[in-house]
């Protein structure tokens, strides 16, 4: 799959364009006689990345629609209820909905953007785009919780509200069993994949030689491609065995020792299917509250207070809920180290390679939830061959981690000047 | 022999001291210009929207309330800036390994946001009451519009500098220069670029900046210091929302006199939505440029000058190809990039990995990382 056309090689990645003026630098012979002796791994051998993610999308995509469908059938039962019912309360509950569907919607097309190819100016591709999807869905959330808010301390203020209980009962019922639906749906169909349709994705070799140790678990890439919304924690896959998460760990060959090891190893779950999981939570906590005023109102129909304050409550539970995305989403963006891949670690890793003195400036970060870039400058030995030494630190960094590009600057020992304080590793 | 006593003091874990924490945040505050100046206007809505709160809850009228909760949104974008330009100046850690300074450019894209959505409730407000005219008195209303204004033109001379960015290259300048015309007109402030504001070009485009001799290779002879370039974004997004604000105070003032001195009750609505409109349009170059850092892409100020390079780089003696070059802003005026180069077997790596240096911090890049990979015959 990687060996293409040789003369086109040097011209097209995987990715798209890449810049090269033309052939005048060098002529078709040398290139096919590059291709066929070089034992260089193409840089482009360990795309174990691009294919997880490729996989990961495809499931989202799937389960987004899903989503949307059902929320746009109960949207629209709701907006006839409440038309010929009469009632603000359902129509307020059908444009809450609304919001949901929008942010469903906003989540599908960040999807279908990042799978966009990569243009000159964008040369990593539309990968941020989902991440900017999911800020954006979040950002929302808080809106309309704001606006509850809002809402709610006017009722408290000018206490002038008529309170249907039994038609409020009826639509906070129906609002809460749609999310329930959805968030099942987004929830259990990630849990059912998981046992079904990926152990076939897995019949395929994973293309890096397991050089590395097998055992750490690292998330980052999970190699399995697998999106959960909430925290299931996976062990790596050693060639081709796998666990999945939800609490039960199969016993795959050396997965069990590394399972309290597992906890610190959070996969990451696709963006968009998170913050859409997260809508659904807050929308079901709302509809709960509804559902909890309902029935205190109608029982006791001069508690009408408990509305606004059952509002006010949910909604701090609501932002709460938001946390979690909101940092992962924080730290993508502020090209931070992903949650998966520790810093120390892959700077020890790299200098446990032959030849490698030291490394500075080390930079990882993420493009998306799990494509992860690492760039560095690593002083070698000034009497080694750079290109082994080179190959060996490349080969470390994939069959460890599933990283998405790893770029490595080699420079020569004799170079290195002591006292630069910008070579000093980031204080912790 | 015994110890005559024991000082376990050093021996506990330094205590989580909220008090030695929040007097830091304060002195990073305090210590730089922007952040100072956000501050202060910062404590001023802040005290205005509560004076107008509590005034809106004693005479109970719900347009001083919302009018209020209105200045609160806004005091939530000067937080959010005051957060950034103290957040960018934090020190890199381990999971941060870049710093913190993408603050900045999440501070103006968020502020971007808020105002979008501002416009977008401005305008549905307007259409609404287009619709159903209600009969609001606006008696009340408008000497506290006149105060929100007074407060606002006090932001707007503070932070005048914000919004003429100081950009290299590429001058998404249109937003930009209405909002100067505009105020010429209407305030007659002067566009004096004096330097209070500091935007000092801490790494501008210059070509003999860069100390290396060409034997070395050594990367980080250029020092790398965020200067106060960084807090374009931050000005440039806190800038808007004053002006949004600003805007709204003279269109309630119009529309009211309109309202009492001729009748016209249309006045109110047409005037919600052109704002709406104006508030939109000024903010999209602000969104345009952070949802491009955001987005990793190739720094528009270096879009011509990277071809060059390139086609500098491969003329080097020895350079087959170049390969992957992906270049990206981390915050105004840092860009950093990584590049791929196959070479000859007999090429000269060290001197062709310095001169690549070279090539790209005349163009501005200063961090960069190469990847020589050495072709085999």
């Amino acid at each position: 799959m990687f060996r293409k056309d040789p003369e086109k090689t040097q011209l097209v990645t995987e990715k798209g364009t890449m810049y090269s003026i033309t052939m005048e630098s060098v002529s078709t012979d040398e290139i096919m006689q590059m291709e066929k002796d070089s034992n260089i791994n193409h840089c482009h051998d360990n795309s174990q990345a691009t294919e997880d993610r490729e996989r990961e999308k495809q499931l989202a995509r799937k389960r987004l629609y899903v989503v949307s469908a059902v929320c746009l059938v109960f949207m629209i039962g709701e907006i006839l209820g409440g038309y010929f019912a009469g009632s603000l309360a359902v129509m307020t509950d059908a444009a809450h909905l609304l919001v949901d569907f929008a942010s469903f919607i906003i989540s599908l097309v960040s999807l279908w953007l990042s799978s966009r190819p990569a243009t000159r100016t964008l040369s990593y591709g539309w990968h941020r785009a989902e991440i900017l999807g999911a800020l954006l869905s979040v950002v929302t959330i808080w809106l309309v919780t704001g606006v509850l808010v809002y809402l709610a301390v006017q009722r408290l203020i000018r206490d002038n509200y008529e309170i249907e209980g039994t038609i409020m009962l009826i639509t906070s019922g129906c609002a809460v069993l749609a999310n329930i639906i959805m968030a099942f749906t987004l929830h259990q169909s990630g849990h059912g994949h998981s046992h079904g349709g990926l152990s076939s994705g897995h019949s395929h070799s994973h293309g890096n030689k397991d050089k590395g140790n097998h055992g750490h678990s690292h998330a980052v890439g999970d190699r399995h491609g697998h999106s959960n919304k909430s925290n299931h924690s996976h062990g790596n896959g050693n060639q081709e065995n796998h666990s999945h998460g939800n609490g039960d760990v199969e016993q795959h060959g050396g997965v069990d020792v590394q399972r309290y090891e597992l906890s610190e190893s959070q996969p990451q779950a696709n963006a968009s299917v998170r913050a859409a999981f997260v809508h659904v939570v807050g929308d079901l906590l709302q509809s709960i509250s509804v559902l909890v005023s309902a029935i205190i109102i109608f029982f006791k129909p001069e508690y009408k207070i408990a509305d606004p304050i059952c509002t006010f409550l949910f909604s701090i539970f609501v932002l709460g809920t938001t946390i979690t995305i909101l940092r992962d989403i924080l730290i993508v963006l502020m090209e931070g180290t992903p949650a998966g891949v520790k810093h120390g670690e892959v700077r020890d890793r790299l200098l446990a390679v032959k030849g490698v003195k030291s490394v500075h400036s080390l930079h990882i970060w993420a493009l998306t939830m799990n494509q992860t870039v690492l760039s560095a400058h690593v002083a070698i030995d000034d009497l080694v061959d750079s290109q082994p030494v080179l190959r060996e630190m490349t080969q470390t960094c994939f069959s460890n981690y599933n990283f998405h590009s790893v770029t490595i600057q080699l420079e020569q020992q004799s170079d290195q000047k002591p006292g630069c304080s910008l070579c000093d590793d980031p204080k912790i | 022999m015994l110890p005559l006593s024991i000082k376990d003091d050093e021996y506990k874990p330094p205590k989580f001291n909220l008090l030695a924490k929040i007097s830091g945040w304060f002195r990073s505050i305090l210590s730089d210009k922007t952040s100072r100046n956000l501050f202060f206007f910062l404590c001023l809505n802040l005290s205005f929207a509560f004076v107008e709160l509590s005034y809106g809850i004693w005479s109970n009228s719900l347009g001083l309330i919302s009018d209020s909760f209105h200045m609160f949104f806004d005091c939530t974008a000067l937080l959010a800036g005051l957060a950034a330009s103290v957040i960018s100046r934090w020190r890199s850690n381990d999971s941060f390994s870049y710093g913190y300074v993408r603050a900045e450019v999440l501070a103006g894209f968020v502020n971007g946001l808020f105002l979008i959505f501002t416009a977008f409730f401005i305008f549905s407000e307007g259409v609404e009451r287009a619709l159903e005219p209600p009969h609001v008195n606006h008696d009340r209303l408008l000497p506290v519009s006149v105060a929100g204004l007074l407060v606002n033109l006090v932001g707007i001379f503070v932070f005048q500098h914000g919004g003429h960015g100081h950009s290299h290259g590429g001058d998404e300048g249109h937003g930009h220069s209405h909002g100067g015309h505009g105020h010429e007109s209407k305030h007659g402030v002067g566009h004096e670029h004096s330097n209070e504001d500091g935007h000092s070009h801490g790494h501008g485009h210059s070509h003999g900046e860069h100390g290396h001799s060409h034997e070395d290779p050594h990367c980080h002879d250029e020092l790398h210091t965020p200067g106060k370039g960084s807090s374009k974004q931050i000005l440039q997004g806190v800038f808007l929302h004053i002006v949004a604000d600003t805007l709204g105070s003279v269109g309630v003032i119009i529309s009211a006199i309109l309202m009492q001195k001729y009748d016209l009750m249309i006045a109110d609505p047409i005037c919600s939505m052109c704002i709406s409109i104006l508030i939109g349009v000024s903010v999209v170059p602000l969104l345009r440029e952070s949802i491009g850092i955001l987005m990793q892409r190739t720094p528009p100020s270096l879009d011509n000058a990277l071809p060059e390079c390139y086609q500098r780089v491969q003329q080097l003696q020895g350079v087959y190809n170049l390969q992957e070059p992906h270049f990206w802003t981390l915050c105004t005026d840092v860009y950093i990039g990584t590049v791929k180069l196959l070479i000859a077997p007999d090429a000269d790596s060290k001197w062709i990995l310095s001169q690549t240096h070279n090539i790209f911090t005349q163009a501005g890049v200063r961090q960069l990382y190469v990847q020589i990979e050495v072709a085999t015959m």
